[in-house]
């Protein structure tokens, strides 16, 4: 019997602590260290991100030697009417989303509340 | 400074193409001329030159003395002053929107859209007209942060004092320009009708 891709592949929970990485493009990092909320204005897609427990920041930046990475804490992300999910990819394990609609304010607080993982 | 030369009346239509020597251009928006002259009482400068598809050679022809002319001989011909105090303001902004055109699709390794040539144009475009506005009001702005957006739209960010205003130009035409107001803890979202909006929230 053939398995779906949905049975092979183990979905995880994301917890309140969990951490989730995003790489952000040199255009949206300013010199004051913050980055702009444009990087979370992706509609009509959701977000994608990293779940942290699941990759490591050198794995989810490899390939991109110009981006800073960035994490969020998923209970912010929820706080904010938001949630986050696993969504792995057949070359990403770690892949996520950021579900919900994210108008200009959700996408400012996103970018407040990232903390600076890696900066190059 | 000066402005002559304009050969006719006919106003094209937005956007439009016209031939100049051998190298084909486009002119995005509404190509208008400033109220001194013979031809319009407009005053709009709402003008962005280039000269391939792709790529923009030329946001602001009237830093220099620039010459169109198309099948119907519409020729305007013009040097404006207050362009040279655009460039000055905003020539970083403009150039990372120029820059921002050039970057391929997925360019921020999730997926997100090209960034325009005519998303670009009506960035620059509302940079200027709200100079402009700000100008007349004798309200000075410090330098825009700008972003492109991985939906193809164009964001400015603009920090004074406890204010900030970050305004997202549309990838699509027929969207609005919106802006997020930011004031302490207090957010406002909106949308931005006319450029020079930007006035109330920096008074």
């Amino acid at each position: 019997m053939i398995k779906s891709s949905a049975e092979k592949v183990k979905i995880v929970d994301i917890l309140d602590e969990d951490e989730l990485y995003r790489r952000i493009h040199p255009s949206w990092q300013k010199n004051n260290g913050k980055i702009s909320s444009g990087a979370f204005i992706t509609k009509p897609h959701p977000v994608s991100i990293d779940i942290a427990k699941l990759t490591t920041p050198i794995k989810t930046l490899s390939n991109f030697p110009d981006h800073w990475l960035v994490s969020l804490i998923t209970k912010i992300v929820r706080s904010i009417g938001l949630d986050a999910c696993h969504n792995p990819r057949p070359e990403n394990y770690a892949h996520g989303l950021i579900k919900g609609k994210i108008n200009k304010t959700k996408a400012r607080r996103l970018a407040e509340s990232a903390s600076l993982v890696i900066k190059k | 400074m000066i402005h002559e030369n304009i050969s006719s009346q006919k106003k094209p239509d937005s956007p439009f193409s016209l031939n100049i020597g051998e190298r084909r251009k486009h002119v995005l928006g509404t190509l208008q001329v400033p109220e001194d002259t013979r031809i319009t009482k407009s005053n709009s400068y709402n003008v962005c030159v280039h000269y391939e598809e792709d790529e923009i050679s030329c946001i602001l022809p009237s830093v220099e003395f620039f010459e169109f002319s198309n099948k119907d001989d519409w020729v305007a011909t013009w040097i404006d002053i207050p362009f040279d105090s655009f460039q000055d303001n905003y020539s970083e902004a403009i150039k990372k929107v120029n820059d921002t055109t050039k970057f391929a699709k997925n360019w921020d390794s999730y997926g997100a859209e090209r960034i325009s040539v005519m998303t670009a144009s009506r960035a620059i475009n509302f940079l200027y007209e709200s100079l402009r506005a700000l100008n007349n009001c004798g309200i000075t702005l410090p330098k825009p942060f700008t972003a492109p957006c991985p939906d193809g739209s164009i964001q400015f960010e603009w920090e004074k004092e406890n204010k900030e205003l970050e305004v997202v130009i549309p990838h699509n035409i027929g969207d609005k320009i919106s802006f997020l107001q930011i004031e302490g803890d207090d957010y406002k979202e909106g949308i931005i009708d006319h450029p020079s909006e930007l006035v109330e929230y920096f008074l």
